[in-house]
């Protein structure tokens, strides 16, 4: 192959690369890869993405979160947020039918609200024990937080929660305790592990992502492996590990009592343990654990009793029932930035349920 | 992260008029691997060529309703990446240490993670190396065309060169990739 026959085909290879190639070049391409095969190992090579895709995605995600912290403190986000009835602003209805499953509640297709969420740094409570070296972040009801710790770690920390952890320099570990509910994505150390404390159970990690949730109010405590590697003992059997592998989810009941249909039921020292796998919704592998980072809400097959109690949670107000055999419907459904006033107006559409809304209470007859 | 153009279009206008925080997040994800891999691939430096990637998505914030005005937005932010990090070179006196840094660091993209080296072959890392001894500006051509998908017309705004320069860079490249795997095959 003269060295002039060769450039015409870099030339040619270079426009497929761009996109900028038309039919016939491409044709072109073809042929000349048959009457030159040493020229197919080049373009093989050419033609394949060098980068990881899920890696690029996940130091995205990480950048945002950073990111996003950086707008909060310059105050390039709205924060108008203690009250979340804020005057909203109505979408394009042509956008309104996209994004949603929904199953029980029928096709009620929400045009989306846009709501300032409360994600906000300033919401937060950071308490910093100079003495003890304990840092201590609450989020309140109706606000969220996402922190960087120390080692590089991001935990995003749901409403009414509190995360409380030492100063990690001082210690061999890096140990938190958690009430509420936090995703957290540990940066990889295997010199430290990662050790998160719930009062009934010890969560060890080396570096990956997960869910846990544990909120006083809840019958049990929960925790949904994303990826990587956790393992799992409880405080009065420490040596008793479970491990869990990525999508499996880890169910623990905190008194004796019901338990989701189980898959493995393991009874150990008077403590319910179910392993289970995490709740992929049918759409775009949205899962149902994870889903409060991206601010939706995600109910599959729960009773109003429950999902009372997480709307209590996200939009900061109280809920009261005034019939028993109400709080025992069950839903199924995304809420995605609506207004409080739009659930409701949906919870009844499906079942004919009065409420009325008096400021942050409201009362379901 | 994948959006259509229409898709883009539409964030970006979300952004402009109403402030969509959301929408905001999908331009950000969307540009960031980009952004990032360009100021890299300029800086070997990490923690700057991610700060300047947020600077820039900040300013796309501030625009407001200007922002609507763009037309290209993904030419804008590479451009706009590509000047700061030659700000930032300048300014740090940079330019000398450059030289040295590009000779003595590995590929920026395998670095101490284990399932990376193992997701990339041995050619492909050779292929790597082979880039990253290229000269600057033909590297910059060739990663904006090979890796970021870019047409020789969006290259040619970015980097303020001729299409014939892109097509002699592309050439140089693919010359140098082709003669060190007939190398690596015998």
């Amino acid at each position: 192959m003269n060295k002039q026959a060769e450039q015409y085909f870099f030339d040619l290879l270079s426009l497929k690369l761009s996109g900028d190639a038309s039919e016939s070049q491409l044709a072109e391409i073809s042929t000349i890869l048959q009457a030159n095969p040493s020229l197919q190992f080049l373009y093989d090579q050419m033609i394949e993405p060098v980068y990881c895709e899920k890696e690029a995605t996940s130091i995205a995600d990480q950048a945002y979160a950073t990111h996003y912290v950086k707008m909060q403190l310059a105050g390039k986000f709205e924060s108008i947020n203690d009250n979340i009835f804020e005057p909203e602003v109505e979408k394009s209805p042509s956008f309104s039918k996209r994004k949603f499953a929904l199953i029980g509640i029928a096709a009620c297709v929400f045009t989306v609200l846009f709501i300032n969420y409360s994600l906000l740094l300033d919401k937060s409570v950071i308490k910093q024990n100079n003495n003890a070296f304990v840092n201590e972040i609450i989020t309140k009801r109706g606000s969220k937080s996402s922190i960087k710790l120390p080692d590089g770690t991001i935990v995003r920390l749901n409403t009414d929660s509190r995360l409380t952890y030492l100063n990690f320099a001082a210690g061999k570990t890096r140990e938190v305790t958690l009430v509420g509910e936090a995703y957290f994505d540990v940066a990889h150390d295997s010199s430290r592990p990662f050790i998160i404390h719930t009062g009934k159970i010890n969560i060890k990690v080396l570096g990956t992502s997960f869910n846990v949730r544990n909120y006083p109010q809840d019958k049990e405590l929960e925790t949904s492996l994303i990826k990587g590697k956790i393992e799992v003992s409880l405080e009065s059997r420490p040596e008793d590990i479970i491990t869990l592998k990525p999508t499996e989810k880890l169910i623990i009941a905190k008194e004796q009592d019901e338990l989701p249909a189980p898959t493995k039921v393991k009874t150990s020292n008077e403590i319910k343990v179910v392993l289970t796998s995490i709740t992929y919704l049918r759409h775009d592998s949205l899962v149902a654990e994870t889903s409060w980072l991206n601010d939706k809400l995600v109910f599959v097959n729960q009773p109003l009793e429950k999902i009372a109690i997480e709307l209590e949670r996200k939009y900061a107000i109280n809920i009261t029932f005034k019939e028993e055999k109400v709080k025992k419907y069950r839903y199924t459904g995304v809420f995605e930035n609506v207004s409080l006033e739009k659930v409701f107006q949906l919870i009844k559409y499906s079942k004919n349920i009065n409420y009325k809304i008096d400021d942050k209470n409201i009362v379901i007859e | 992260m994948k959006l259509s153009s229409q898709e883009l279009l539409y964030h970006q206008s979300k952004v402009a008029y109403y402030r969509n925080e959301q929408s905001y997040k999908c331009l950000f994800l969307f540009f960031h691997p980009t952004l990032y891999r360009f100021a890299l691939n300029i800086l070997h430096d990490k923690s700057v060529s991610e700060e300047i990637v947020s600077d820039i998505m900040l300013k796309v914030w501030e625009m407001g309703n200007k922002l609507s005005q763009i037309q290209y937005l993904k030419i804008f932010l590479i451009t706009s990446v590509k000047n700061a990090c030659f700000t930032y070179l300048s300014s740090k006196k940079h330019q000398q240490s450059l030289s040295e840094s590009i000779d003595n660091e590995d590929i920026s993209t395998n670095e101490d993670n284990p399932e990376q080296l193992f997701i990339y072959s041995e050619v492909t890392q050779r292929v790597n190396l082979v880039i990253a001894s290229l000269p600057m500006k033909c590297q910059m051509v060739f990663r904006l065309i090979k890796e970021e998908g870019l047409s020789y017309k969006e290259v040619s705004k970015v980097l303020e060169i001729s299409q014939n320069t892109i097509e002699t860079h592309m050439r140089i490249a693919l010359r140098k990739i082709r003669m060190d795997l007939q190398h690596f095959l015998k």
